[in-house]
């Protein structure tokens, strides 16, 4: 098993009552498999604002796996090593 | 423009911006660049009002507001630029009653319309850049979509909460805002939560971005965002990366 740790921002924060959420997860799993697996503990509310009808994640939210952006249609082919921070940005205009 | 063609300074221009005349690197001949310059700033609230604040300030010499409806109460926590005898009459008149108070050097440019996809080429094709605090994705995709057709710097700032973010768009060079939201948020509301505080320092930082901008000096937010947590008092500066599939920046070429 490794260890990831999972980011919220505001947004999520308000669906999640979390700031973060340490992942236990498979070795060799991908982003996307751990961004499904951190839904099981939330509400639905969490997975209709991270994922599609296709259980596939929003192309609005911004994922950075530590420093890097990664593509959230890319999402699948990430692999996450022990350690790995991910952040999540939902997108914000407020003005 | 050559240095030649920038407008001069007049004596009580050089007394009110002394202070930033100090800046080693601005001087005088900064000082005219900012007087040259046309800046649109949409829209005039929390977050664009204090951009406009601190630009007019400055001695940009044009700003263009765009801006519509009225003042109204909820707007006076932030809106630095509404006041209480103005509640029900033209918010971009405020705006521009303010700035003129604040400095009659400047020439203040009211549009009473939000940004849209059918007064965006014809307000921003005549700016230098421009200044995007819109609540509503649609208006900032239809910024986005001049700005990169007219190749204007477009400065993106935005906040929610206690949270906001900042970066600075050189189309072609950087990511545009569709890089970065490809569609329309269906969960984003117009309404958001908001102290006047948070929306002032990203407000603050984008005035700072112009400025630079426009006189050359530092190093601008592009191809980074700055993300910051005021509840936390934490700032993260993430790198992001043009998409090359963009619908909007996709098939400019670097040059
Ligand atoms: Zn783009």
């Amino acid at each position: 098993m490794i260890e990831v740790t999972l980011r919220f921002d505001a947004q999520f924060r308000r669906v999640t009552n979390s700031d973060e959420r340490l992942l236990e997860l498979p070795e060799n799993c991908s982003l996307l498999e751990a961004l499904r697996h951190s839904a099981e503990n939330y509400a639905e509310a969490f997975s209709k604002r991270l994922f599609t009808s296709a259980q596939a994640v929003q192309p609005t939210i911004l994922v950075f796996v530590n420093e890097n952006m990664v593509n959230s249609q890319e999402a699948d082919q990430y692999r996450l090593k022990p350690g790995d921070e991910v952040s999540l940005y939902t997108p914000i205009a407020g003005g | 423009m050559t240095d030649c063609d920038l407008p001069l300074l007049n004596d009580d221009e050089r007394a009110r911006y002394e202070w930033q005349l100090w800046t080693p690197e601005f001087g005088e001949e900064g000082q005219r660049k900012l007087k040259a310059a046309t800046v649109l700033v949409s829209r005039v609230g929390g977050v664009g009002g204090t951009v406009a604040y601190y630009l007019a300030a400055a001695g940009v010499g044009n700003i263009v507001l765009a801006h519509a409806g009225n003042v109204k109460p909820s707007d006076l926590n932030r809106q630095l630029l509404m006041t209480t005898d103005w509640l029900g009459k033209p918010r971009v008149e405020s705006a521009v009653r303010r700035l003129n108070e604040l400095n009659p050097h400047v020439n203040i440019v009211p549009v009473a319309e939000n940004m849209s996809d059918q007064n965006a080429d014809k307000l921003i094709r005549e700016v230098d850049v421009v200044v995007d605090a819109a609540p509503l994705f649609c208006e900032r995709f239809a910024m986005n979509q001049a700005a990169v057709d007219h190749r204007k710097p477009l400065i993106e700032a935005a906040m929610f909460d206690f949270e906001a973010q900042l970066t600075t768009i050189i189309p072609g060079k950087t990511p545009c805002v569709k890089c970065l939201w490809p569609e329309n948020p269906p969960e984003w509301k117009r309404e958001f939560p908001v102290f006047g505080p948070v929306s002032g320092t990203v407000a603050a930082m984008a005035a700072v971005e112009v400025i630079k901008l426009l006189t050359g000096i530092g190093d601008l937010m592009t191809n980074r965002m700055l993300r910051i947590d005021l509840r936390t008092m934490k700032f993260r500066e993430l790198p992001i990366a043009k998409n090359p599939a963009c619908s909007v920046c996709g098939s400019i070429l670097e040059n």
